[in-house]
């Protein structure tokens, strides 16, 4: 009789309990799991070279502008007012011309490393999902945002810190 | 006999406590307030009154930073012919006029903040009602923001079948009637 009821309350307690599992939320870091992984390394050192690239056409647009600047100080002092203001019309327009090159090569090098990164992140996320599947988690937090703004400050179970797991799915 | 009702009662009284802790199950609750601040219809005006001001102020800086260059072409023009105070005044007058640029920039782009702020202020106050209703009813003991202004991730992942239940994005823009 008492081990028919123990058994009993057992298996009640055991399907109350089951039917209303806690939440489980892990963690990681997706932008420490970036830093480690060696194609990201090679991917920094394109977008590097990219950069180098860029700023050494900028720098020949930069000195052709400071030329025409240095040519009208020059000649300025022998120049009618038409024609200063003609001579400043052109330098301005070059500025502008620089200011907007040098936007679009930003921009354009920004683009590119998205590019690359893109992958890497889709990897990145897949193996999240692979291990939080494999462990039951319901949900995985971001530890940190990319300027290392912190979100989780503390946990007191670290194992639901997947970020090595996930380099480990990643290697 | 009277052990197996001990034990009863022990068992009972174990599952009574084990319910009321379940009764405090952790609800966890997402949902992406961008999305939903998107489709509110107010949100197009809004976005357009925001956009207005900006390129009000931003004509304002223009203009400024114009007449700053004038000044400072004009100066130019005549320091070959002026006395050395004069040259020192006009200099002091260049600085002040760069000063005045550098504070009126900074002032214009706290000024749109503040009205973007202003403006947004009503929506987002729709929406926390929303949220908190929709919290509520389905007994959420916290609702997550799925990511940063900045664009960053704060959820990185949700098994489907969590998502299922607890992305509370369509509910709230239900609450919402969007």
């Amino acid at each position: 009789m008492t081990k028919k009821l123990i058994l009993t309350c057992i298996l009640f307690f055991g399907v109350v309990q089951i039917g209303m599992a806690q939440v489980k939320i892990g963690y990681a870091n997706p932008q420490a799991i970036l830093d480690s992984l060696p194609e990201v390394k090679v991917i920094e050192n394109q977008i590097v070279a990219l950069l180098e690239a860029k700023d050494s056409d900028l720098a020949i647009k930069a000195d052709s502008l400071q030329q025409m600047i240095d040519t009208y100080e020059q000649i300025r002092g022998t120049l009618n007012d038409q024609a200063r203001q003609s001579r400043e019309a052109q330098i301005l327009q070059k500025e502008q011309e620089f200011n907007t090159a040098r936007e679009s090569s930003l921009a354009e090098v920004q683009q590119r490393q998205n590019a690359l990164l893109a992958p890497v992140r889709a990897k990145i996320a897949e193996a999240i999902k692979t291990v939080a599947d494999e462990m039951g988690l319901d949900m995985v937090l971001n530890e940190e945002t990319s300027q290392r703004s912190i979100i989780i400050f503390y946990s007191s179970d670290s194992s639901l810190n997947i970020t090595e797991k996930v380099l480990e799915k990643l290697k | 006999m009277v052990k197996t009702i001990k034990l009863g009662f022990f068992l009972l009284f174990i599952g009574l406590f084990m319910a009321e802790a379940n009764a405090q199950e952790l609800k966890v609750g997402y949902l992406d307030p961008q999305l939903v601040l998107e489709r509110m219809p107010e949100m197009a005006a809004v976005q357009m009154r925001i956009k207005n001001f900006r390129d009000r102020k931003g004509a304002e800086i223009q203009q400024k930073e114009a007449a700053f260059v004038q000044a400072q072409n004009d100066f130019q023009q005549r320091s070959g012919v002026i006395s050395e105070t004069a040259r020192q005044e006009g200099q002091a007058a260049l600085a002040r006029q760069y000063q005045d640029l550098q504070t009126a920039t900074s002032t214009a782009q706290q000024e749109i903040n503040q009205r973007t702020n202003e403006l947004l202020g009503p929506l987002l106050t729709q929406l926390r009602q929303a949220i908190d209703a929709v919290a509520a009813r389905e007994g959420l003991s916290y609702v997550l923001n799925t990511t940063t202004s900045s664009g960053d991730q704060i959820i990185l992942y949700v098994a489907q079948d969590y998502a299922n239940k607890y992305d509370i994005t369509d509910e709230v823009m239900q609450q919402l009637g969007i």
